[in-house]
């Protein structure tokens, strides 16, 4: 019961709570760090879709009747703006290079389940970096995280929302600090 | 358990609906800063702005959205920056601030793990604990030049007391805003104070408002004592 004072005191801190669109992720400062600290060219973000598996939860899903959508209008879209942001953060994007990371969203899921430790949340896409139009790298990555979950559903919705959200972020850092997507993004030569 | 949930829903509501029942305070420990404290810069240097809040050190997306325009012009107030921009300058000059708001789970424990912080009164009283993490970096690659601060945000609804050496705001929002702008004036101040920080000297104590600002006064706008 605590835990909705807190939310409400959260949420009007920080100017609301409501179930509005989630924007685009801040740059985050670690994973904006994470990618300065190796050296590869900039690289442009070509599109992103979601797998069959999540296509019908890529436009909006709902927790406890609370509706979750993105700025972006998808959530395949917002994970590559996610990553975009990254990289533009970092002085690493080019619209113009030849090396083009896509991705396809193929997890994606929340559960509010009523419990210590019992909110979970899954996110997972398969990114693929093409070099001059040839493969170079393609890796399917997931991350996921849990949290007590309250049996009010205003405690409950913004909490998980917000852990899902934070995925996002969490995702694209595991593939920008992924070795095998550094090796592929540092090699420049289209041959 | 569900009586509980009942009383915090009722409260809750009624608290966002009549303000006036609700109180925010801030701790007093850091204050404005004082004018011997500042520092100055003739010509400000660009800089990337980075801000990015988190919740249980997990960024949130809405909460930055929200508070990015407060820090912003917090930023600006201090004249110590130059223009700010989300992607890199050409100086490769970069601020970033990360806020974490924590509540103090750990301090209530499991006495309060399935209903409010009860008093001696009727009432709810409940701590935010924000760490602020100012990082600057005068050029690309240059090391980074970093200050950590910590405020606590009290917000209190009903009859019932409230922790000592708290300032009460006037609103949660005005106290969010103070909190901010006393941490950013300290923090960034004080990175100018470094060697490092390019340009910056201290403010002449003869230049020094003669009446300076109390020391706990709350703040009427974000960026009023900054300059």
């Amino acid at each position: 019961m605590r835990r909705l004072f807190v939310a409400i005191v959260l949420a009007l801190a920080t100017g609301g709570c409501s179930m509005g669109a989630l924007p685009v992720p801040p740059a985050s400062i670690k994973t904006v760090s994470a990618i300065e600290s190796v050296q590869f060219p900039p690289l442009a973000i070509g599109s992103f879709i979601a797998d069959p598996a999540v296509r019908d939860r890529d436009k909006s899903f709902a927790i406890r009747g609370g509706i979750i959508t993105a700025e972006t209008g998808s959530f395949a879209g917002y994970l590559g703006e996610t990553l975009k942001r990254q990289l533009a953060a970092a002085g690493r994007l080019d619209p113009a290079s030849s090396s083009v990371v896509t991705g396809r969203l193929t997890v994606s899921s929340v559960s509010s389940a009523i419990g210590a430790n019992a909110g979970k949340a899954a996110l997972g896409g398969e990114f693929t970096l093409t070099r001059c139009g040839k493969e170079a790298f393609r890796k399917q990555l997931e991350v996921g995280q849990s949290w007590d979950s309250s049996f009010i559903g205003a405690v409950a919705i913004p909490a998980a929302e917000s852990a899902y959200a934070g995925l996002y972020t969490t995702l694209v850092e595991k593939l920008l600090t992924d070795p095998d997507f550094i090796a592929a993004a540092q090699a420049t030569a289209c041959s | 358990m569900r009586s509980f949930a009942r009383v915090a829903i009722v409260a809750a509501a009624v608290a966002a609906a009549q303000p006036a029942l609700a109180s925010a305070y801030i701790d007093m420990e850091m204050g404005e800063i004082k004018p011997e404290e500042k520092m100055t810069v003739a010509a400000p240097q660009p800089a990337q702005l980075l801000v990015e809040f988190q919740r249980d050190a997990a960024t949130n997306p809405k909460g930055t959205k929200q508070i990015t325009p407060i820090i912003t012009e917090d930023i600006k107030a201090t004249g110590l920056i130059g223009a700010t921009s989300e992607t890199p300058p050409p100086n490769g000059a970069r601020l970033s601030v990360l806020i974490n708001a924590v509540e103090d789970k750990g301090l209530n424990g499991k006495a309060f793990a399935a209903g409010f912080t009860f008093g001696l009164g009727s009432g709810v009283v409940d701590n935010i604990y924000y760490t602020m993490t100012i990082s600057y970096l005068p050029a690309a690659g240059a090391p980074p030049i970093t200050r950590t601060l910590k405020r606590r945000l009290v917000f209190k609804y009903g009859n019932i007391a409230v922790p000592p050496g708290l300032l009460q705001a006037k609103s949660l929002m005005e106290g969010l805003k103070t909190l901010m702008r006393q941490m950013i004036d300290h923090g960034l101040h004080d990175i100018a104070h470094d060697p490092a920080f390019p340009g910056a000297t201290a403010v002449a104590a003869a230049t020094a408002p003669a009446t300076a600002p109390s020391a706990d006064a709350p703040a009427a706008a974000p960026a009023a004592a900054s300059n």
